[in-house]
Parts: structure tokens; sequence; C-alpha cells
């Protein structure tokens, strides 16, 4: 198709989807808009999730300290549980603020890389929160038994050795998973370990914003 | 006094929102071809014109500006909603939603087909260049509103030019 005729057929694309629009002026009106505007987005519904995820940690941990423990690692499981709630209503807190600060009127690959930055930092959060679980499980299940006076540790301390050993274990697994899977020369493996270890945000947004590199590199015709 | 000024400057925003709204209807075109997507793009670009409209800068063109927060809300939006789908909806699916809007010369109709294909495969900053090409915007204003240099939106466009001719 020529340039010419392409525009022509642009044209009569816009005035056919124009008439078969349902979109009116009427949908412009701001009492309209702010009457639809409710609904949160997903990333801003995800960091909701996260504060009430933090908030239901620290509840945990204010349980604990109304039995008042005395046993040191009790009281250790309690700080480790309350400050994880800490780091989720924080970054939680963090990324919401930098969503409200992007400025939608500014240079389109310019806000699309803020964005895409701001997902990468959830992302991050989001991979730092998923694998601290190989070990969190041993302070939270010390809570759960110091909430009923049971003193873990003293009850049966190869429990948690166990639990470190498999943690440890653990982690040194998912990362050789990962170091396999970029080695690997199978894309479709590659690719599903990614979004399993990183998570789908943060590599979305990794490729969004080598996207956007490319997009803005100069490149001779 | 205040409460005048803020009526008036809702007025003032009113009336140029309505004179400009071909350029959310033209970004809608180019980023969603369902019907629901569409109304929900329309009103997410208005939603955050309003936001910024406090912001805006009257030195600055108004096209310029609608245009830089419109693609900004359409490229956000496809961005979420292929990752929420994760299933893409066939393109034969979301043309047969505007294909009653089609022009009935069948000529017409197999160009307006292949250039919706052509539009439909593009990355979404293609997208926002090949809108700002297809309506003729300068440009110096189409290297504003993306934010790169005027050379590379230059070298964009005659790489585009190359496979309009081949592809379409």
């Amino acid at each position: 198709m020529e340039l010419n005729e392409l525009k022509a057929t642009w044209q009569r694309m816009e005035e056919a989807l124009e008439r078969g629009n349902r979109l009116s002026a009427e949908m412009l009106h701001r009492q309209r808009v702010e009457a639809t505007q409710k609904t949160l987005k997903p990333l801003e519904r995800g960091q909701i999730f996260q504060i009430l995820f933090g908030v239901f940690f620290i509840v945990l941990a204010a349980l604990l300290w109304a039995t008042k423990p005395t046993a040191l690692s009790v009281i250790l499981s309690g700080v480790s549980i309350q400050a994880y709630g800490i780091g989720c209503i924080v970054t939680a807190g963090l990324v919401f603020s930098s969503l409200r600060r992007i400025d939608y009127a500014g240079p389109v690959v310019s806000t699309q890389t803020g964005l895409a930055e701001v997902r990468k930092t959830y992302g991050i959060s989001v991979l730092i929160a998923g694998l601290s679980w190989w070990f969190l499980w041993i302070p939270l299940l010390m809570l759960l038994l110091g909430l009923v006076h049971i003193d873990l540790y003293a009850h049966a301390p190869s429990v948690i050795w166990i639990g470190v050993v498999t943690g440890i274990a653990g982690l040194f697994g998912t990362y050789w998973i990962y170091r396999y899977s970029v080695k690997s020369k199978n894309a479709q493996l590659r690719r599903s370990v990614e979004r399993a270890a990183f998570g789908r945000s943060l590599t979305t947004a990794l490729e969004q914003i080598d996207e956007i590199r490319n997009f803005e590199k100069e490149t001779p015709i | 006094m205040s409460r005048i000024v803020a009526d008036r400057n809702q007025a003032d925003f009113e009336a140029l929102l309505q004179s400009h709204r071909p350029i959310i209807f033209k970004t809608i075109n180019t980023y969603c071809w369902r019907l629901e997507d569409r109304e929900d793009l329309a009103q997410e670009i208005a939603a955050q014109l309003w936001r910024a409209w406090p912001k805006y800068d009257p030195s600055r063109p108004f096209a310029t500006w609608m245009y830089r927060i419109a693609l900004n809300v359409a490229i956000s939006f496809v961005r979420r909603e292929v990752q929420n789908r994760r299933v893409f909806t066939p393109l034969e699916e979301e043309l047969h939603d505007t294909s009653s809007a089609l022009p009935s010369n069948a000529d017409a109709e197999e160009r307006v087909q292949r250039l919706h294909r052509f539009i439909a495969a593009e990355p979404p900053f293609e997208r926002a260049l090949l809108l700002l090409y297809l309506e003729d915007t300068p440009q110096k204003e189409i290297a504003e509103i993306l934010g790169i240099t005027p050379s590379n939106v230059s070298t964009k466009i005659s790489r585009l030019k190359r496979r309009i001719r081949a592809e379409i």
C-alpha cells in the first residue's frame, strides 16, 4: 500500500469507527469520570493486599507480646515476624507513593520508564518477601507455639536446625535451577524458570525496560 | 472567589477537552478494538486528564499535553490488560466488534482490515509513532510527545514507511 493510500485508509477507518462508536462526548464529563473511577488498578490492589498481609503479621507479633514471653528464642521469633510485617507495609507504601508521583503528562518514554521502574521495585520486594519464606516459616511456627506458651527451641531444637538447613538448601537449589536455565538452550524452560523464580511482575518490568531502551536507541537506517 | 475561578477553570478545561476529543478517540482506535475495552480506556484517559489539569502549563501546546497523557494511559492499559488476561483475544474476534462500522466497499474494507492487522501487530511504542505519523504530526512534536530525539523520530518513520510499503 502506498503512503497516500494508507493515510486515506486511516481516515476511512477513523470515520467508520467514529460512526460505530458508543464512545461519546458525554463520557469525558467530570462527574461521569469520577463516578466510574472508583476501582483500584491491579498494582495498587497488590499494595493494599501487601499492607493487609503486613498488618496480619504485626497483629500476630502483638498477640505474642501480650503473652509476655520470657524465652529469648520466642522473643526473637516475634521480632522477626514483626520486622517482616513492617517491611511489607513500608515497601507497599513506597511503591504506592512512587505510583502516585508518576507524571502522565510527561514524555511517553520517560513516564513508561518510571512505571516500569516502580514495577521492578515491586517485583524485587515480592522476590525478597517470597524467598524469605524458605526461613520465615521457622519463626512463624515458633511464634504460634509461643502463643500457647511452648518454646519450640527448648523442646525440639532439631526442628529449627533442620529447617535452617532445608532453607539454605532450598535457597541454593533455587539459585542452581536459575543458573541452569540461564545456560540452557531451551528458551521455554528459561522463560518458565525466570517467571517462577522472579515472579511475573519483575520479569514483565524487566522486559518492558528492555523494550523502552530498544525504542530509545538510535540505530542507523 | 476561588470557587468562581475553579468553576471557570473547569469550564475552560471542559471546552478544551471537547474540542480536542478526537485525540482521545484516535488513541483508543489505535490501541483497542473490543467495545468494552474502548469504553474503559476512554474513561481512564479522561480521568487522568482531569487529574493532571491543575498542573497544565498554558504556555505549552494543549494537543501535545493531551497526546502524552492519552498515549501513556493507553500503553499502560494495553500492558495491564494483556498481562491480566494472559491470553490474547484473537484479532478476528476484535475485528468482529467493529466490523459493522467498517466501509461496505469490498476493496476499501480489505485495505482497512490490512491496516487494522498491521497496527494490531505493532508493539505499543511503535503504535504511538504510527498514530502520530498518520495524523501528520510534525516530527519535532512527535519527538516532544514520545521523549526521543527528532533524528530518532526521523529514522523510525523512514523504517516504518518501508515496512508499510512491504507489509500492507
